[in-house]
């Protein structure tokens, strides 16, 4: 662990939304923090309000309670200082792979053929050199969201924060991108929060497995997972933590 | 993709023979007065004396400066129209209902106003055009708007993006292919107009040419000046239709998003 | 109710400087007139019992034309969408006859048929007929294909799988296209009658137009747009009567 402040906290977090049907709790008192470099998960059924929380931390979503500080600074507003990755590539589909990549980088007035540059760079670091041409529409789900991943690092991110973005591809996608993720991870080192509903994409991926339960939105608890990457999927730890990670899930449901 | 193209062609050409051998059959076996229908060929060299009198194009010149001009007034006020109500509660609560209510004044019912309060003038001419084409411009471009994927805007956010960008590079990037249909049926509606306008209450134009030309029993001419606004009404049309193909070749995936 | 008066906030300032210019300038009178000149030219017409007589010529033209059009396009229309050959032969005659716009028939149609009926429901009927085409072939075009493969299992008869299927596919595409066709027709009618005619809405209207007789001219602009709404209306409410909902849900 480098330095001793989080780079992100949560605190208290809470999301009340006033609709014709009544009030709804999304989250309630939501408190965890983030070190620097972590990969950690947040894990939970649908509707427990993880995606509203990922929001929140984009400074996409206002919070009703609480508040979630960045690096000591409270998070007002969207920023490329957190990128984001949702689970639709929202790829703008009227440029290509690369326009989609500088886009960022345009927001911030980076000259043309430096701008160029870093694209190249970031899409050969996804692992999709060759494409940068391509429309979205000329590319698979898993493609689409590495591209995603590209533009959100293009702004040399802070924090990543991932919204369930291999969610709607399929099984062998999958875990081919939860690999890349990974490695990707590994060669930038950004803090990456990740949202997802399978166990088993959080205990191949996080370092911190932070236990979410639903109506209302809470956290339950945090598991440590320390088993060593590449992780084995079929390896009796890897069963092991799965297991800890389930009964934690019981817990929370029944709580 | 070029053999589909060359059927086009084949049945746009299949189709003008057809009609002539059954426009032919129709005179052998009628037997009309020439007034009443002219035969194929008279027709074609009405066409063909059009296509070299000065004063025919001037006519055609004149109807689609008309048409040219109440389209670019059109453009100017409808897309900022659209675009404010799109973005803008308060703005479209107030308009909104009086533009709806327009919907129903369709542009044939101006054209005898028109020519109370212009007379001839092409100002009346340019108004019918602009009317024509303004409401569809207003409403598409709204539209289109207003379908921008939520998702799309968010990413930009994240990316940094201020409300100025927002618009610039990803609203309307986005709105643009309901937009530029919006122009195409507004390009049409505004040459439909203009043909009206013209058969009523001008002294020029291919609309008046062709009235003149019925008036005068010259109905080979009339005929004649029938196929080349069909012909113009086409071209316009296929324009804007290969413009949307080439430069929205991004949206042909309803599901851009999956 | 905030939002309907915010509505109303637009035609209210619009009247209010119409009625002031108008009242306050011969020039402009002459021009404009006044929003109650044009309410007394209505009310005039509709006591003197003008109004009833043009609008209902004007509809039965709108409506003869219509109907015929209707009468031909939709049958045409879905059987040019599953028999290869009719569209094959006629298809391109009538995509070459498509673009020009049935505006640029009226001369020809006067020519014809005189300053009569026959003329304007001749135009109407070109209007509504490509419309109701269209929408007929296009819906007979669409139908899903599983459902024509579930019913071979049934009949193999044509004319049954016609009945029981093709038809009541298509019978949602020809009712817009039937929606459309009216309001068109109505629109058409009325241009129809500016050219060549002595009776009627739209005859009405650029004859008063001649007589610098603005308040008649908006009195009858203002029945056009009435008429136009109330046939759209009455027709989509017998669409969703009994009948409709029974056959279209």
């Amino acid at each position: 662990m480098q330095s001793s402040r989080p780079i992100v906290e949560v605190r208290d977090v809470g999301k009340i939304w006033d609709s014709r049907a009544g009030t709804i709790i999304a989250l309630k008192s939501a408190s965890f923090s983030v070190t620097r470099g972590e990969f950690i998960c947040l894990l939970g059924p649908s509707g427990c309000g993880k995606s509203t929380l990922l929001e929140i931390l984009a400074g996409l979503l206002e919070p009703t309670t609480g508040e979630v500080l960045m690096d000591g600074e409270r998070v007002r507003e969207a920023s490329p200082e957190r990128g984001m990755v949702f689970q639709s590539h929202a790829l703008f589909p009227w440029r290509t792979a690369r326009e989609n990549v500088e886009f960022g980088l345009e927001m911030r007035r980076v000259e043309r053929s430096e701008r160029q540059r870093l694209a190249k760079q970031l899409i050969a670091l996804v692992g999709l050199s060759g494409f940068e041409e391509s429309l979205p529409r000329e590319l698979s789900g898993g493609m689409c969201q590495r591209v995603a991943v590209a533009r959100a690092l293009a702004n040399s991110p802070k924090v990543l924060l991932m919204d369930e973005p291999f969610g709607a591809l399929d099984a062998q996608t999958r875990e081919e991108l939860q690999r890349e993720i990974t490695r990707i991870w590994q060669e930038t080192r950004t803090t990456i929060i990740f949202v997802t509903h399978s166990v088993s994409e959080a205990v191949i991926l996080g370092d911190r497995i932070v236990v979410m339960t639903g109506r209302p939105g809470r956290i339950h608890s945090a598991i440590s997972n320390t088993l060593p990457r590449p992780r084995d999927a079929t390896s009796p730890e890897f069963g092991a933590t799965m297991r800890t990670v389930y009964s934690a899930l019981e817990g929370a449901r029944r709580t | 993709m070029r053999s589909s193209r060359i059927v086009q062609h084949f049945t746009g050409f299949t189709g003008f023979v057809v009609l002539f051998v059954v426009w032919e059959a129709a005179i052998a076996v009628f037997r009309p007065a020439p007034v009443v229908l002219p035969s194929p060929w008279h027709t074609f060299e009405a066409l063909l004396w059009i296509a070299h009198s000065d004063k025919a194009w001037a006519d055609v010149g004149i109807s689609l400066f008309r048409v040219a001009a109440g389209f670019a007034v059109a453009i100017v006020t409808g897309v900022p129209v659209g675009i404010a109500l799109a973005r803008s509660a308060f703005f479209r609560h107030v308009l909104a209902p009086t533009l709806e209510g327009f919907r129903f004044v369709i542009p044939f019912a101006w054209i005898p106003i028109a020519s109370l309060w212009f007379g001839l003038h092409e100002s009346g001419k340019v108004f019918i055009t602009w009317y024509a084409a303004f409401f569809v411009i207003a409403f598409q471009t709204e539209a289109g708007l207003r379908q921008v994927d939520e998702r799309l805007v968010k990413a930009a956010k994240t990316l940094g993006a201020g409300s100025r960008e927002l618009l610039r590079k990803v609203y309307v990037p986005a709105a643009a292919p309901m937009i530029v249909t919006g122009l195409r049926l507004g390009l049409s509606f505004a040459w439909i107009s203009i043909l009206a306008a013209e058969l009523v209450n001008a002294k020029a134009g291919i609309g008046y040419f062709t009235m003149n030309a019925a008036d005068f029993f010259r109905s080979d001419q009339a005929f004649a000046a029938m196929g080349v606004i069909g012909a113009i009404g086409f071209l316009m049309d296929r324009a804007f239709r290969v413009l949307e193909r080439r430069k929205f070749a991004w949206h042909r995936t309803t599901d851009a998003i999956q | 109710m905030q939002r309907f008066s915010l509505g109303l906030l637009f035609p209210i300032v619009v009247v209010a400087a119409w009625w002031f210019v108008g009242a306050s300038s011969p020039a402009a009178h002459g021009v404009i007139s006044t929003p109650a000149e044009v309410v007394i030219a209505f009310v005039r017409s509709a006591a003197s019992g003008m109004l009833w007589l043009d609008v209902g010529v004007s509809l039965l033209r709108a409506l003869g034309g219509w109907a015929s059009a209707l009468v031909l396009a939709a049958p045409l229309g879905i059987a040019m969408a599953r028999i290869p050959t009719l569209r094959r032969v006629i298809g391109p005659v009538l995509n070459v006859l498509r673009p020009i716009s049935p505006v640029a028939w009226i001369p020809v149609a006067i020519l014809w048929f005189g300053i009569g009926y026959g003329s304007k429901i001749f135009i109407v009927g070109i209007i509504s007929f490509f419309v109701i085409l269209v929408n007929a072939f296009h819906a007979a075009s669409s139908i899903d294909p599983l459902l024509l493969k579930a019913v071979t299992t049934f009949t193999s008869s044509r004319l049954r799988t016609a009945l029981h299927v093709v038809l009541p596919a298509s019978l949602r595409g020809v009712i817009n296209g039937a929606q459309f066709g009216l309001a068109s027709a109505w629109g058409g009618v009325i241009i129809a009658e500016y050219t060549g005619a002595n009776s009627g809405v739209g005859y009405r209207m650029l004859n008063a137009a001649n007589l610098f007789l603005p308040a008649q001219v908006m009195a009858n602009m203002v029945t056009v747009a009435i008429i136009g709404y109330l046939l759209n209306a009455v027709f989509k409410g017998l669409i969703n009567t009994r009948v409709g909902r029974k056959y279209l849900g």
